[in-house]
């Protein structure tokens, strides 16, 4: 449902209050009409896929000119670029031949008729169309990277850093992401945010609920644990198998739903899946549970007791994030953007191992009256710094730094 | 050696009221408020609109971007640094990424500062108004007095960005921004250091001596840029410099910090060689790993039920 305005950014003010709404409308003001554009590498499935569902008519409701474009790509393209994205967020033993680096700028070269990029800012998100920029024409160029980069293949980060040095500057989710290496241009830090209004994160009838768990075989009326992640051997859904088996040896009946879906520029994500539906065998109180929609993941989320994040790596967390919207502790590693989110003892649990993991769910399964209150402060520490207007926020004063006017400027 | 008088607390006694500045006002008067004093000047300030409700943040680095011209371009070439200054503080600010609610418990904000490597968290009330920040000063005051029995060495960075002395001011404050530090030990060419130079230490010296006014009549910012070509970082660094060694405990380095009033020590041998530096978040967090956490919340938050061995 719109705004009488019809401006969307109204329909969030209940949740950041005028002023922060007013803020934002000053800060588009000195934007308005610039032309922005977004590319990725899939329009479903994972986190950017999300901010930018969300972003960009929020940003062209504002006055801003905001397209979002897709590059396309085949299956050699896309185990390409998911070798490229393991390799910088640090798996060492990637191999990259020089006929897959072809493909990569071929495919990437091939897109670049088939997409607009006349724009005032042009933001490329990871890995997948980096190297566009050898084909700029004009505006100003941001690599907006999403992944983990604290400890880079070596010779897979030269030859990014190569495309990477040609851009105006850069974007990472966490400060320590961004490589020592890459000097003389503006970097900036912006966390990565959930959308409290999508149907990923909207609140939910109690019918609505029951729907859902119903069409998944879920008995309400069992405790639930889950991870909603990816597929990927980063995520260690072994290991949130591993930590629920452990847990149901003292809470029986236990039930586990493993979220994930598939997108279609992660060529990995089958695979795994089938790793993990080995492990859970005929074991019907384990519900794996692929491709749902965003409202059917809303649902699973809302009735967790506990939400799991086994992840050794993750770009943020934004799984982590939605699960504390919804007022479930999280029990994850320290992966990302996680301990920024999940405050040991507070708003969930910080353990290293699925023993641990399942020690810290089991103690809470058992005392509702905790989950509840750590479930309730994760809830109001989202909603302070991980929602999608402060990001909103965020890039509009990064759009200001690159092509913003001054007022009187823009009134002449 | 136990401390003393150190009671339970709770969050808004670690608490402090912080500084702040309005987010319409001039980025001119953000720059007063960052390097107005040198030597007393706060690193950071939190952005608050008339209602002290938060808005965001700015840091001395911040400010050194924006006068290099790494943030602020667009309307620095359109206006010029004079109409640049005059621009709303808001605009040049970050959203602040470290905000608690003043409900936790002050161990909560210790977690978080450990877990996350951060000194600085702000904490709010109901619709985000400011209560008062907490950063690395109010848990070195905690723990004043203390010996940890963990060496400086073993909790130091060992990866130093360092200056020398007839290097153009302009290059240094670049390496600064670039390397995302707040503060360049200056070394000699055998890596003996020589002095010191912070972010604040390169605004007071902008700000100092007309140099401020020579730099409000430039119309791009090539002229701050000039400016910092010609001088160099000798006429802005700290001669006398407060250093450490390594075999030295962190409760004497904390107290060190404490007692000079600086947010980092550089860490020297024998020989006043440079190896290495320690921040204030290092003393905090190497504590907490070394000791454990709870040993550091104890510390900080509770009666001392123990000595440390």
């Amino acid at each position: 449902m719109s705004s009488p305005s019809g401006r969307i950014i109204d329909e969030y003010e209940p949740i950041i209050g005028r002023s922060e709404m007013q803020e934002i409308l000053e800060l588009a003001e000195r934007v308005h009409g610039a032309r922005i554009i977004h590319v990725n590498s899939t329009m479903y499935g994972g986190g950017v896929a999300e901010m930018l569902r969300s972003l960009v008519p929020l940003a062209n409701s504002l006055g801003l000119k905001v397209k979002w474009e897709v590059i396309e790509g085949d299956d050699s393209f896309f185990k390409t670029t998911k070798s490229i994205h393991n390799a910088l967020q640090g798996n060492m033993n990637i191999e990259i031949s020089e006929e897959m680096w072809s493909h990569y700028l071929e495919v990437n070269e091939g897109n670049v008729r088939k997409l607009d990029l006349e724009g005032d800012v042009i933001l490329i998100h990871d890995p997948q169309p980096l190297p566009l920029i050898l084909h700029r024409r004009g505006g100003v160029w941001v690599w907006r990277c999403h992944v983990d980069m604290s400890s880079p293949h070596p010779d897979v980060w030269a030859r990014i850093r190569e495309y990477v040095l040609k851009y105006d500057a850069l974007v990472f989710s966490l400060e320590r992401y961004a490589p020592g290496d890459v000097l003389g241009k503006p970097v900036y830090t912006r966390f990565p945010a959930i959308d409290p209004l999508s149907d990923k994160n909207r609140s939910l009838s109690v019918d609505e609920i029951l729907r859902v768990l119903e069409r998944y075989d879920v008995d309400p009326d069992r405790p639930l644990i889950g991870q909603v992640a990816r597929f990927d051997p980063w995520k260690r859904p072994l290991d949130a198998l591993k930590a629920y088996r452990l847990a149901r040896e003292k809470i029986p009946g236990l039930q586990m739903a493993m979220v994930g879906s598939f997108a279609h520029d992660d060529p990995e994500g089958e695979e795994w899946y089938r790793k993990v539906k080995e492990e859970v065998g005929d074991d019907g109180d384990i519900h794996l549970l692929t491709n749902l929609k965003d409202v059917e993941v809303n649902a699973v989320q809302r009735s967790l007791s506990v939400a799991l994040q086994m992840s050794i790596r993750e770009g943020f967390g934004l799984s982590v994030t939605e699960a504390l919207w919804k007022e479930v502790p999280v029990i994850a590693r320290r992966a990302g953007g996680i301990p920024l989110q999940v405050i040991d003892g507070f708003t969930g649990f910080l353990i290293e191992s699925p023993e641990e993991a399942a020690e810290r769910a089991v103690y809470l399964i058992k005392r509702p009256w905790m989950a509840r209150e750590l479930g309730a402060r994760g809830h109001d520490h989202v909603k302070r710094s991980f929602i999608i207007t402060k990001l909103l926020k965020d890039y509009l004063r990064m759009h200001i730094d690159l092509v913003g006017l001054a007022p009187e400027i823009r009134i002449r | 050696m136990r401390a003393e008088g150190r009671g339970v607390c709770r969050l808004l006694d670690l608490a402090r009221a912080g500084h702040t500045v309005y987010r319409s006002d001039p980025l001119a008067v953000g720059i007063s408020m960052l390097a107005g004093k040198r030597g007393r000047s706060p690193y950071r300030a939190a952005v608050v609109d008339k209602n002290m409700r938060l808005s965001g943040e700015l840091s001395g680095r911040r400010i050194l971007e924006v006068l290099l011209g790494y943030r602020g371009a667009s309307i620095a070439k359109r206006l010029g640094v004079r109409g640049l200054l005059r621009e709303p503080i808001h605009i040049f600010a970050d959203e602040a990424r470290h905000v608690l609610h003043g409900m936790l418990p002050p161990d909560a904000v210790l977690h978080y500062m450990v877990e996350n490597k951060t000194g600085y968290v702000m904490i709010v009330g109901e619709a985000r108004v400011l209560k008062g920040v907490v950063d690395e000063t109010n848990v070195l005051e905690r723990l004043s007095g203390v010996r940890t029995y963990v060496k400086v060495g073993d909790t130091m960075s060992r990866e130093v960005f360092t200056a020398r002395a007839g290097e153009r001011l302009l290059d240094a404050s670049r390496r600064m921004v670039e390397r995302r530090v707040r503060r360049l030990p200056i070394v000699s060419r055998g890596g003996r250091l020589r002095g010191i130079m912070t972010a604040t230490d390169i605004l007071c010296y902008i700000l100092d001596t007309g140099k401020y006014a020579e730099l409000l009549r430039c119309d791009t910012n090539v002229g701050i840029l000039e400016l910092m070509e010609r001088e160099k970082v000798g006429e802005a660094m700290t001669f006398k410099v407060v250093t450490i060694g390594p075999d030295e405990d962190l409760g004497e380095a904390a107290d060190k910090m404490l007692e000079h009033d600086v947010s980092g020590l550089p860490v020297v041998d024998h020989s006043g060689r440079l190896i290495g530096i320690l921040s204030r978040i290092d003393v905090i967090a190497g504590l907490a790993k070394l000791k454990g956490l709870h040993t550091l919340v104890e510390l900080v938050c509770g009666e001392p039920t123990h000595e440390l061995t």
